[in-house]
């Protein structure tokens, strides 16, 4: 049944949404011209009223803040073309979960709404499913993360006070760079040091 | 990085890519120190910094590890993280430096610009 403010929302339409209703031959209902219009839901079926509508943006705001981890290099190939990265920490995914525990709270909500008025809410599973969804990425790169980070103990690595064994190596243009050639007093007579970093590689 | 050569401090990393690669990553990233290769892991293993099949597809690499070392060659300072992710930023390991007392004092104190 549609209400008065329903009516007066259909007028604005966006031409992200209006390609979709075409595609899909009509059959969508018409959309308040939210953020949710530019994403992809826009092919599924909608309930008239804008909160639910924002409520579906969501859980897809949560799917895809998972890719925008720093430093995850199995994510980082994938998706990095997918949105930029946000300056979360990159320590633990905090702000990630919780923008994957906020839709699923929203989502038991509406669910337990829903399931009073089975003929209201049907076809309207979207949000679930993408849940679920961000569910099992969550799972899927948690058990990523947690194998990288078993590190070696490296008890023999040199510690404060020690020699730094020398060594030899090519630099990116094959030049040998050694130890001892990098301690030595710089031409200004200043008394040099050196910062040694050790990386993983794989760029 | 102004500030560590203000310091008289020079920076070098080291990794398993090979010279080419690295040439690639100082290029995309505008790196001015050298990094070093070490695909057989010779320097790695000396340092006991081997991370086995640690790298994509099962691959032996180093693991992240930081270490100052003064002109005679002693180490000063070392970082050995447990997390990948975390890693010494560039003022971190300035203010280590200060306060060990490597290197020379630097004449006019600037900000610190983000070490890459």
């Amino acid at each position: 049944m549609l209400t008065r403010r329903h009516r007066t929302f259909t007028k604005i339409r966006s031409l992200p949404h209006q390609i979709a209703r075409h595609l899909a031959g009509g059959r969508i209902q018409p959309r308040t011209q939210s953020l949710a219009s530019l994403c992809p839901c826009a092919l599924l079926p909608k309930v008239a009223g804008s909160r639910r509508e924002r409520g579906e943006l969501l859980p897809l705001l949560g799917h895809t803040s998972l890719y925008a981890q720093p430093d995850s290099r199995a994510t980082r190939k994938l998706t990095h073309y997918l949105i930029p990265h946000f300056a979360l920490t990159s320590n633990v995914l905090w702000a990630n979960l919780t923008l994957f525990a906020i839709p699923s709270f929203l989502l038991g909500a509406r669910m337990k709404r829903n399931s009073g008025r089975p003929k209201f809410a049907r076809g309207k599973s979207a949000g679930s499913t993408l849940a679920a969804l961000t569910l099992l990425t969550v799972i899927f790169f948690g058990c990523l993360n947690l194998s990288f980070a078993q590190l070696p103990l490296s008890t023999g690595a040199p510690s404060a006070g020690q020699k730094a064994p020398d060594f030899t190596l090519p630099d990116r243009d094959g030049k040998p760079v050694s130890l001892s050639g990098l301690l030595k007093r710089k031409e200004t007579g200043k008394p040099g040091g050196l910062v040694l970093i050790f990386y993983r590689g794989y760029w | 990085m102004s500030e560590f050569s203000a310091r008289g401090i020079r920076v070098v990393a080291i990794s398993v890519d090979p010279a080419e690669v690295n040439r690639q990553l100082a290029e995309k990233a505008g790196l001015t120190f050298p990094l070093l290769a070490d695909p057989e892991e010779k320097v790695i293993r000396r340092y006991d910094l081997l991370h086995i099949r640690g790298g994509p597809k099962g691959v032996d690499i180093a693991r992240p590890a930081e270490f100052l070392i003064d002109p005679t060659g002693t180490v000063r300072w070392v970082n050995l993280t447990d997390n990948i992710r975390v890693r010494a930023s560039g003022p971190q390991v300035l203010k280590v430096v200060d306060q060990l007392g490597v290197g020379a004092r630097p004449e006019n104190p600037r900000r610190a610009p983000r070490s890459p």
